[in-house]
């Protein structure tokens, strides 16, 4: 009998591959490729398109708007890190109870703001930190705390957008915790309590290194997700302001790129951006990975 | 049949079901393209990026069958960057596209011959629509000489303010003729206080972090960030004096003007409760006034021409304003440019536009139509436009520029520290034209360069 697929098995996986390896070259090597090539090119309009060489990136070292928004970036990743994270866990430990009323209904609730999209809750946080009438300052008030202006005061809008980025984002880190929790095997707990470890003992030497790759993750995750922190200050403090104090990286990106139609200067910032986060990222890599052994 | 067809399945070496889901794959994808092509385009697309015009323009359009095939998109602000990548892509631009003011420079950058857009000067002025028009609002998307803008607004800033309030100060509106004036009673007015309490008052909200009010000051003295040539003008004694007298507001003893608060809604919030004796808006604010501070402020407030710099001097300014632009790439122009006459120019919709948005038309004859003279309850029955038509030739020029969004920006990063005291008005403004100019020039030489056909 003939056989009607002879020399399909050498074949047969670049068949099943080749609808992902063209969606992969269409939609993710060819834009990087030509971010590259974007990134080496000054345009003037849409008639004027140079060569300029490395000259986009020697003007980005030189650049102190963009190295004062990395640095915000950098606050507000920290802040979000320190903030979100031992909120999130202490969150994940308490709705990880048994015994706590409504459980289900918390556990929804504190995950609930990570649904909504960050330009309703700027628009929504908006009233609450308004200096006049804000319902945070008005709260304030009622124990003498004068009224700060919360999004216009340029040594305090940064903060702002941390504690906003807190509200957002902590359930969502609440939910890989409890996951963490869950995987824990409860003879652990059982056995350190027969040895006669107290509960912060068997928080230490239990809880933590269980979750302590979750830990890790989130930590990464979050310092690449607050690197592309972009609609909190579009929307939240008028496009990175006041002055340049909430200007983020990816605010001002936008504004060299689309605003000011500098796109060669836009892409070598994204190249920029990206090498400082692969940094990062290995250092953190680095040091959860010493931690672990 | 079926029994071959599955035995040549079952050879398939990852078996029968992968063959399937491939076939499945392979089919749904074909029916996809296959849909996509067959969907052709409408024969005629406006885009736009708010919501009541995109509103507007469909109904106007659909009361007229030769207009059937038009397609009215609204796209929100994201009609912006999805405009410019289609500009530099040139596919699936838009016949027709209504563009804001602030951000139409990014689309005009480089050589004039290159601008995306149709040069409309010679129709404006074959047709006679600048004597027509207010021929000060066609500046801002004026480069080189060369027009490439419709506008069809005009948006007279005024001052609104409590008559109760100013009458107790012991002033009437045509007391306040000058800003000096307007000082004069401000300081009156002024009660000290910290923000966020109810004991403070001021004369009226000014940006400490923000330049565009400051900048609509100094166009209501003759200045402006670019002159007609294209060229910065910011540092000019002019604008330089003008931040001057804008910080000596805020900042004299006592203070003519206090820092504006988080929204509008708390100024207006501050308003009604006689905490400021009024505010700058532009027409269109006034709209917004009526739809937001109703609870707060309807039948409490009236409008009155701004104070002049000058005695006699100009009584408005503006702030605002979008246009209607053709892209080049995207078919012949005519059609587009009667189209962009209907949905600006058309005496029905003007009208309907001061009605529900309080947008004072360009076009003269509209003026006199009896909408303009309605008195507005929200206003203590005032004839409001009427207060706005006539101070309509006074709306000053504001010459545009491919750098103005740039130019915003940067004036806008460096504001805060001028109201703050950290930087001189002067070294500000100096800083923001050398940088505007910088860029200029390092563009102006990558022309040339393209032009000798040369790279570095």
């Amino acid at each position: 009998m003939k056989r009607p697929w002879r020399g399909a098995p050498a074949a047969a996986p670049w068949c099943f591959l080749a609808p992902f390896l063209a969606l992969f070259a269409t939609f993710t090597l060819y834009p990087l490729a030509y971010s590259v090539y974007l990134a080496l090119r000054q345009s003037v309009g849409p008639g004027v398109d140079l060569y300029v060489g490395g000259d986009n990136f020697a003007r980005l070292l030189r650049d102190e708007v963009f190295w004062g928004a990395l640095g915000r970036t950098a606050y507000f990743a920290a802040g979000s890190i320190l903030g979100q994270l031992p909120l999130a866990l202490g969150l994940a430990l308490l709705v990880n109870q048994r015994r706590l009323w409504l459980r289900g209904l918390w556990r929804t609730t504190l995950f609930l703001p990570v649904l909504v999209g960050a330009a309703f809750i700027a628009v929504g946080f908006r009233l609450i930190f308004g200096v006049q009438d804000g319902v945070l300052n008005q709260l304030l008030g009622r124990f003498g705390v004068p009224a700060l202006d919360w999004l216009r005061d340029p040594d305090v809008v940064l903060n702002t957008l941390v504690l906003t980025g807190v509200w957002m984002f902590t359930g969502f880190n609440m939910v890989y915790f409890l996951a963490g929790l869950q995987g824990i095997p409860g003879e652990l707990y059982e056995a350190a309590a027969i040895d006669g470890a107290g509960p912060w003992q068997r928080f230490r030497a239990v809880t933590l290194p269980g979750i302590w790759p979750i830990a890790a993750f989130l930590i990464t995750a979050s310092t690449i997700g607050s690197f592309g922190l972009f609609d909190l200050p579009w929307v939240l403090t008028d496009r990175g302001g006041p002055g340049r104090a909430s200007t983020t990286v990816m605010v001002y990106l936008y504004e060299r790129g689309f605003l000011a139609g500098d796109i060669g200067y836009a892409a070598a910032m994204g190249w920029l951006v990206t090498l400082v986060l692969l940094i990062i990222a290995l250092v953190q890599l680095r040091v959860t990975r010493a931690r672990a052994d | 049949m079926l029994r071959r067809l599955l035995d040549w399945a079952d050879e398939f070496p990852p078996g029968r079901v992968p063959l399937l889901l491939l076939v499945l794959a392979l089919a749904s994808g074909t029916a996809v393209a296959v849909r996509q092509v067959r969907s052709a385009p409408p024969r005629f697309s406006v885009w736009t990026f708010v919501h009541l015009a995109g509103e507007e323009f469909q109904q106007r359009l659909a009361a007229d069958p030769a207009h059937a095939d038009v397609e009215v998109r609204n796209l929100g602000t994201a009609m912006f960057d999805r405009l410019a990548l289609a500009v530099m892509t040139r596919t699936e631009l838009p016949n027709l596209v209504e563009i804001e003011q602030s951000v139409i420079g990014r689309y005009l950058r480089g050589p004039v011959e290159h601008i995306p857009f149709v040069d409309l000067t010679e129709r404006l002025e074959r047709e006679g629509w600048f004597e027509r028009c207010v021929p000060a609002r066609f500046a801002r998307y004026t480069v080189g000489g060369r027009t490439f803008g419709l506008p069809h607004d005009l948006h007279p800033m005024v001052l609104v303010y409590r008559p109760d309030v100013l009458a107790e100060l012991g002033y009437r509106p045509e007391d306040l003729a000058t800003w000096d004036d307007w000082c004069a009673a401000a300081r009156r007015f002024y009660r000290p206080g910290a923000l966020g309490t109810r004991t403070w008052r001021r004369g009226m909200p000014l940006s400490t972090i923000e330049g565009y009010t400051y900048l609509a000051l100094l166009w209501q003295r003759g200045g402006d960030m670019f002159d007609a040539t294209g060229e910065v003008t910011l540092d000019s004694p002019l604008a330089v004096d003008t931040l001057e007298r804008y910080l000596a507001m805020l900042g004299g003893d006592p203070p003519a003007a206090g820092p504006a608060l988080s929204s509008m809604i708390e100024d207006f919030a501050a308003l009604s409760r006689g905490q400021f004796l009024g505010l700058l808006a532009a027409d269109w604010m006034l709209a917004v006034m009526q739809k937001d501070g109703r609870t707060l402020l309807e039948g409490r407030v009236q409008i009155m021409p701004l104070p002049a710099w000058e005695r006699g001097g100009r009584r408005t300014t503006t702030v605002g304003g979008t246009a209607l632009c053709i892209p080049k790439d995207a078919g012949p122009p005519d059609r587009a440019w009667e189209i962009a006459k209907l949905l600006y120019f058309d005496h029905r919709s003007l009208v309907e536009r001061f009605r529900t948005q309080s947008i004072v038309p360009l076009l003269r004859a509209s003026w006199t139509d009896p909408v303009f003279d309605e008195p507005a309850p929200f206003f203590q029955n005032q004839r409001i436009g009427r207060v706005l038509t006539e101070l309509a030739d006074e709306v000053p020029p504001v010459h545009g520029s491919p750098y103005m969004a740039e130019g915003y920006k940067l004036l806008d990063a460096v504001f805060a520290d001028v109201t703050a005291g950290r930087v001189t008005p002067r070294a500000a403004l100096a800083g923001v034209a050398a940088e505007l100019r910088a860029r200029m020039a390092r563009d102006r030489a990558a022309v040339a360069r393209a032009r000798a056909g040369s790279a570095p």
